[in-house]
């Protein structure tokens, strides 16, 4: 997904996290991934915890369409009004914000608007937040859903953006030794379900 | 309410109900052979497709569907209506109309639109507060909107493949119409509805044809020309069930009207036709359609049915697309008291509608 790109709307939001709609169906970064909840003021960073699609209409449950078809891309041509009957919603739980030029790790002092625009974020912007040792003690005591499985998605992502990892790893386990003192199983557990690719 | 007293009165119904079905099997067993008895019994004020007088032979007609159509694009407008509310210092109605085109084929895609309308409009003088709260007037603008819109929006869809529009219910608000009392207002609409047939007409020529689908339909065009022996009180629906076999469709046949009004209005040609759920009846404009692009119009009548589990899918989302449900009713009572307020027309609702909504003991 490209960087920058505005993806959604928040349409519900409270002072730790967000609900956003993307525009198009489907089109939304993978958990795990930080984006950016634009305001004028501020931008307000917040990463994906869950993702969901459903009816936009709560009173109108999706049907099976077949049986008949050989592949789900086949039933999607078959019905091509399913992508306006459907939406696509997701949960982001806010990490951080920037304010003249500062990137401070916590909660927003106000979170963003209703319809403040929901964008992925550059390269850049996710190392400078990455850099800040508060974000993983900040992670590991929120009360986000799916908690170590969005840590291990996060830093998966992190790290798949660099070259060289094993620096970066070891500076993750000592944040991550730091934030969950006297839980080693749970820090090995993370460290090695790490998704890691070779760039 | 005493629920016990309902219930023996509804297992009363369904008794008598049960007799009538069993009397009315016995006809239908025979039906055929009674129907070949007197093949040439004339279907007084109906004629074929050929435009001849239409007997009981022509009952026996059937007609298969082409294969499916790869290519193929739906639509369908559907209303729903805001009536006017007499509670409130000021009344108005409003109209909404859903829109939905679906393609199939090489170019899978869909478009779903709206157009919301308040009445009364000063442009159009004879729709006058006395018209909104009367339903068979508001109904009947209504469907003069729904065929408005969709052939707007079938005019300008360029493709090369076959398009068809459905209108829900019948094509014509015939039932609507014929309970104006406001003539100025009938004129108007029957007006409107001459120039959408000709527009309708006129689309024919290019491979897009507008029918309208009705569902079980009651109707007794066919059954109340028929020897009283044979059909006594029998709807049209009734008998094609016998004399069709699942995804056939029956003989053009064309409506003659009694009533002064409508038949002005260009007439309407109509077919029974089985899907494997029920009977519905398709109208289009007479001479509209020919056998060919009936067999298509078919083929894709039984796919929308198909898709939409025995109504047609565009049908369902276009009604959709119209609907103003509860809540936006609520909303829009909301805002008026808002605006009323707010403009120092100090307004609440009636005692009788606060004292419906407390429901305090």
């Amino acid at each position: 997904m490209k960087d920058n790109k505005i993806i959604g709307e928040i349409i519900e939001v409270s002072s730790r996290s967000a609900i956003a709609q993307s525009y198009e169906l489907y089109d939304c970064p993978p958990i795990g991934s930080v984006v950016k909840c634009g305001d004028d003021a501020e931008d307000i960073y917040g990463v994906i915890t869950n993702i969901e699609t459903r009816s936009i209409d709560p009173g109108r449950r999706p049907n099976p369409k077949g049986p008949g078809f050989a592949e789900v891309n086949e039933l999607y041509k078959s019905n091509p009004e399913i992508t306006h009957l459907m939406k696509t919603e997701f949960n982001i739980v806010f990490l951080g914000y920037k304010n003249e030029n500062v990137t401070t790790i916590s909660i927003p002092p106000t979170p963003p608007r209703i319809f403040s625009f929901v964008s992925t974020l550059p390269e850049d912007e996710m190392i400078n937040i990455f850099s800040d040792e508060g974000l993983v003690k900040f992670i590991v005591n929120s009360n986000m859903e799916l908690k170590d499985d969005v840590i291990i998605m996060i830093i998966s992502k992190y790290l798949n953006s660099k070259k060289t990892k094993t620096e970066e790893i070891g500076s993750f386990t000592s944040q991550l030794v730091g934030a969950l003192p006297d839980q080693i199983t749970r820090i090995t557990n993370i460290i090695q379900n790490l998704n890691l690719q070779e760039k | 309410m005493e629920i016990d007293k309902t219930v023996k009165y509804i297992s009363k119904l369904a008794k008598q109900l049960k007799n009538e079905d069993s009397f009315k099997s016995n006809v239908m067993s025979k039906l055929k052979s009674d129907l070949e008895g007197s093949i040439n019994f004339r279907l007084e004020n109906i004629t074929n497709e050929q435009n001849d007088q239409a007997t009981y032979a022509d009952l026996f007609q059937v007609n298969d569907a082409a294969e499916v159509l790869l290519n193929n694009s739906v639509f369908s407008t559907d209303g729903s209506t805001l009536e006017a509310d007499r509670d409130l210092p000021i009344e108005f109605a409003a109209i909404n109309i859903g829109y939905v085109n679906i393609n199939y084929g090489d170019d899978p895609k869909a478009e779903f639109d709206s157009a919301l309308s308040f009445y009364p409009d000063p442009k159009i003088q004879e729709i006058d507060s006395r018209v909104l709260s009367d339903v068979n007037s508001m109904s009947a603008l209504r469907h003069v909107m729904e065929m408005e819109y969709l052939v707007d929006k079938m005019e300008t869809f360029k493709t090369d493949s076959i398009k068809l529009g459905f209108v829900d219910g019948n094509f014509y608000p015939n039932f609507a119409l014929s309970h104006i009392n406001n003539n100025s207002l009938k004129q108007l609409l029957v007006k409107r509805l001459k120039v959408v047939a000709e527009r309708v007409m006129s689309l024919a020529k290019d491979n897009t044809y507008i029918v309208s689908y009705n569902s079980s339909p009651k109707s007794v065009h066919i059954t109340s020309k028929m020897d009283t022996k044979i059909s006594s009180d029998f709807r049209d629906s009734e008998i094609f069930t016998e004399l069709l076999e699942d995804n056939q469709r029956s003989a053009v046949f064309n409506e003659t009207s009694d009533d002064t009004d409508e038949k002005s209005l260009n007439p309407i040609s109509f077919v029974y036709l089985k899907n494997s759920y029920e009977i519905a009846k398709v109208e289009f404009i007479k001479n509209t359609i020919n056998k060919d692009a009936m067999d298509k119009i078919h083929s894709l009548v039984l796919s929308q049915v198909q898709k939409g589990n025995g109504y047609p899918k565009i049908l369902i989302e276009s009604h959709e697309q119209a609907v103003i449900s509860q809540s936006d009713r609520k909303s829009i009572s909301v805002l008026t008291e808002r605006e009323l307020n707010a403009n120092n027309l100090k307004y609440t609702t009636t005692q009788k509608y606060q004292s419906k909504q407390s429901r305090n003991i």
